[in-house]
């Protein structure tokens, strides 16, 4: 017990974002990357959080990616006949993602990673001011 | 234990749990996106309260056969069984049961940030003071 913990703590949870952060950046690098049959396309995934308890009374938990998780909406059909990848009836298959809400989730981890960096700025000045106490 | 140990032990308490205490917002802040983390805080007026008094201390536990080991209480970390905690109720619902409420958590973290530097900054000063009494 003590306020270096609340280093592990923080860090593990920029950890955590920073998945996150990643698996958006895939969504979003392949929103257009289209496929021949629609069990072929990307399918958008997203992270599922865990809290991790660091002691047995539960008062401190990090948080950890559990699953990632592939998006189960149908791939989106477009008639596109002239495409390489275009099917006998001329459709090519791609996936469901939005890239306003691929966004807002981007901004929002990212919110989150600053929110543990400066969680991590106030330890550390905490750290250093304890250890001046006493001195002149 | 001697009168210096005496003076500056609440002074070591207070510490200690403000410490904890930043350990259970850091938890909170970090765990605002996991499903169904329950916000937690603690009670520190009702804590340091129990610790001032020595309420709550884990006693030598009772054994009804020769053959079985008791509990060492001092062996066990006191300020554990001695800290309160209370489970935030929400100010909104939310649709995965998250009761984080992030500027609530960010408003407690500055705060027992100042709590902190002003308990080691109060440790200080009666350093000082016992220091003024020893170059009379």
């Amino acid at each position: 017990m003590s306020t270096f913990d609340a280093f592990r703590i923080a860090g593990k949870a920029m950890q955590a974002q920073a998945q996150r952060m990643s698996t958006i950046a895939s969504n979003m690098a392949n929103a257009e990357t289209v496929a021949s049959t629609p069990e072929q396309a990307y399918k958008a995934k997203q992270v599922v959080f865990e809290a991790v308890l660091q002691d047995a009374k539960g008062s401190s938990a990090s948080v950890r990616v559990k699953d990632v998780q592939e998006s189960k909406a149908d791939a989106k059909a477009i008639y596109n006949p002239d495409h390489p990848l275009a099917d006998d009836k001329g459709y090519v298959y791609a996936p469901d993602i939005n890239p306003a809400s691929e966004m807002v989730d981007m901004i929002s981890a990212s919110r989150s990673y600053q929110t543990n960096t400066e969680i991590m700025n106030t330890t550390k000045k905490l750290m250093s001011s304890t250890l001046n106490i006493g001195q002149q | 234990m001697d009168k210096i140990q005496q003076l500056m032990q609440p002074y070591g308490q207070a510490l200690k749990l403000r410490a904890k205490r930043q350990e259970t917002i850091t938890s909170n802040i970090v765990n605002a996106d996991t499903p169904g983390y329950q916000a937690k805080d603690m009670d520190f007026a009702k804590t340091f309260q129990n610790v001032l008094t020595g309420k709550n201390k884990p006693v030598a536990g009772m054994v009804t056969n020769k053959g079985h080991i008791p509990l060492q209480p001092e062996k066990v970390n006191s300020l554990r069984s001695q800290q309160v905690y209370e489970t935030l109720r929400p100010e909104q619902g939310s649709l995965d049961n998250n009761t984080v409420d992030l500027d609530r958590e960010r408003g407690a973290f500055a705060e027992n940030t100042l709590k902190y530097e002003a308990a080691s900054k109060a440790m200080s000063g009666s350093i000082a003071a016992m220091r003024a009494a020893l170059q009379q």
